[in-house]
């Protein structure tokens, strides 16, 4: 028998709490739903040894184990993201002004790209509620999120191993997703640097590199944002990056993942576990092509 | 250098210090996965290293034959009174045979890890890999030609193939080819390690083209003269 993680324990009762309070289970938005219901899969979650000490932060490092020394000289305050682009109200928010709006508490697997995932206990806001804050004009298609260029403290900035600030893309419907992110931190620690601080992207149904870190700014745009791995390499990193079991990266499976704790591969889910969420955003996508 | 020629005599020593460190690393690696030390993915860390390893062998296996005309030429130049022969380096060539086979053996390792922890001996998953994974191919290529160098290298069979033996053993070439090959396609983007060594694939091989391109009178010769000659 598995234990339920004292988090996902502690969300439910916070969410439950907070339903009682406002006094209106019988209005719970479906997306709630969603969220509420996903919190119940009682993944096991990844010691956070194991999460803050295997990042892949390519500003810092190719080596994985290597990124949280180099990260220690990054500095992160003070910081200011700004929303612009196609909104009504064009917002440059402090991280203070982001820890005091409402925060949720998610618990996600993570699935890298290169075949290993962890169960990351995550806090932050929902990106719906920042780009509803900006007001997103009808004209708007996608968003695209930058990171920080600073190569004298990012020391892998140096090489040109990818276009750099890293730059990462979401169709608008993904963005506003109840699933989307903004992580401020993660097992009821603050979000370290190797992991992303201040402030980052998590997409749980794509892969990690859609998760970008640090970001500085959110550009709401009609067209479609260049993302960096995308660029680097268009035939191995597509804009959709969906988790996809069936959709092989052009040169290894991307059938199966080592769950970080665990010593053998075990199957990949569809959409990272998550499909019953999201598929409905892709009935029109040949994701064979669009991977 | 008369100590190295006395290694020479004692041939075993030379060989059992070979073996010793070369199975290091093997024990190594079995020590750090039985008190949980090879960090924080095991697996990665099992299957990169072993197949770092092997390639390494593989191109230690490639270096003996260059090293050893190497010494050759600096005996000659220092004019020193042994080692001018080639013969007199004969004693790396069997050391020779003990460094390919450890590539086997990591080779072997690097598979293991694959079919046991990768795939978990699955069938499909592994059938879905060749169609699909040209690295896998290649390494599995790689892994068939290595087996089949090593279990014609025992000194019975050897003789008993007589000059087909040179000839199948040349394979060693294109092995090392190939699995720098299967690693560039296997590794991620930013890993230059693949520039490392197909430079010194690239000199290993290059060392023998030149040399077989190049004048006959030039080629090294073994006649013996070579002690008086300078």
């Amino acid at each position: 028998m598995q234990v339920t993680p004292w988090n996902t324990y502690q969300n439910r009762r916070e969410f439950l709490n907070k339903m009682i309070k406002i006094g209106a289970i019988a209005s719970i938005a479906p997306s709630q739903l969603i969220i509420a219901k996903n919190n119940r899969h009682f993944l096991s979650q990844t010691p956070i040894k194991s999460a803050q000490n295997y990042n892949n932060y390519y500003e810092f490092s190719t080596n994985k184990e290597a990124v949280m020394h180099l990260a220690n000289s990054f500095s992160i305050s003070p910081w200011s993201i700004s929303i612009e682009g196609e909104v009504k109200n064009p917002l440059t928010l402090s991280l203070s002004d982001i820890l005091d709006l409402e925060s949720v508490e998610r618990v996600y697997p993570l699935r890298c790209v290169e075949g290993w995932s962890m169960v990351i206990p995550w806090k932050g806001i929902e990106l719906r509620k920042i780009l509803n804050q900006a007001r997103v004009k009808t004209t708007a298609k996608y968003v695209k999120f930058v990171g920080t260029y600073r190569p004298e403290e990012m020391f892998n900035q140096r090489r040109k191993i990818l276009p750099w600030p890293y730059t990462e893309g979401l169709r608008i419907d993904e963005a506003m997703h109840p699933l989307t992110i903004l992580a401020t931190g993660m097992y009821d620690e603050t979000l370290s640097k190797q992991n992303g601080a201040p402030i980052r992207l998590v997409v749980p149904w794509k892969y990690g590199f859609k998760s970008i870190k640090a970001i500085q700014k959110i550009i709401v745009q009609k067209e479609k944002p260049k993302t960096s791995w995308n660029m680097q390499i268009p035939s191995e990193y597509g804009f959709y990056a969906n988790v996809n079991p069936s959709v092989a990266h052009p040169r290894w499976s991307q059938s199966r993942e080592v769950r970080i704790g665990e010593l053998r591969k075990r199957p990949t889910n569809p959409f990272n576990g998550f499909k019953n969420e999201v598929s409905h955003m892709y009935k029109n996508l040949d994701l064979e092509l669009n991977f | 250098m008369s100590w190295l020629f006395k290694i020479k005599q004692n041939e075993k020593i030379f060989r059992f210090t070979i073996f010793s460190i070369s199975i290091f690393p093997a024990i190594l690696l079995y020590y750090k996965y039985s008190t949980a030390g090879l960090g924080i993915n095991p697996f990665a860390t099992l299957s990169h290293q072993t197949g770092h390893i092997a390639i390494v062998y593989i191109l230690l296996t490639l270096s003996i034959t260059p090293i050893r005309r190497f010494l050759c030429n600096v005996s000659i130049k220092l004019n020193l009174n042994r080692g001018k022969r080639l013969s007199d380096w004969n004693f790396l060539i069997k050391s020779r045979r003990q460094l390919g086979l450890f590539s086997f053996f990591y080779s072997a390792l690097h598979l293991s890890a694959y079919l046991f922890l990768d795939i978990g001996w699955s069938w499909e998953y592994f059938s879905d890999d060749l169609a699909e994974r040209s690295f896998i191919i290649y390494g599995l290529v790689n892994f068939i030609m290595l087996f089949l160098l090593a279990i014609t290298s025992p000194t019975i069979v050897r003789k008993k193939m007589g000059r087909w033996w040179k000839k199948v053993h040349r394979l060693m070439y294109l092995i090392a080819i190939l699995s720098i090959v299967h690693f560039v396609f296997a590794a991620k983007h930013g890993n230059n390690w693949s520039i490392v060594y197909g430079t010194i694939c690239l000199v290993l091989l290059s060392n023998r083209a030149w040399i077989f391109l190049s004048n006959k009178s030039r080629r090294q010769k073994d006649d013996g003269l070579e002690t008086y000659r300078n």
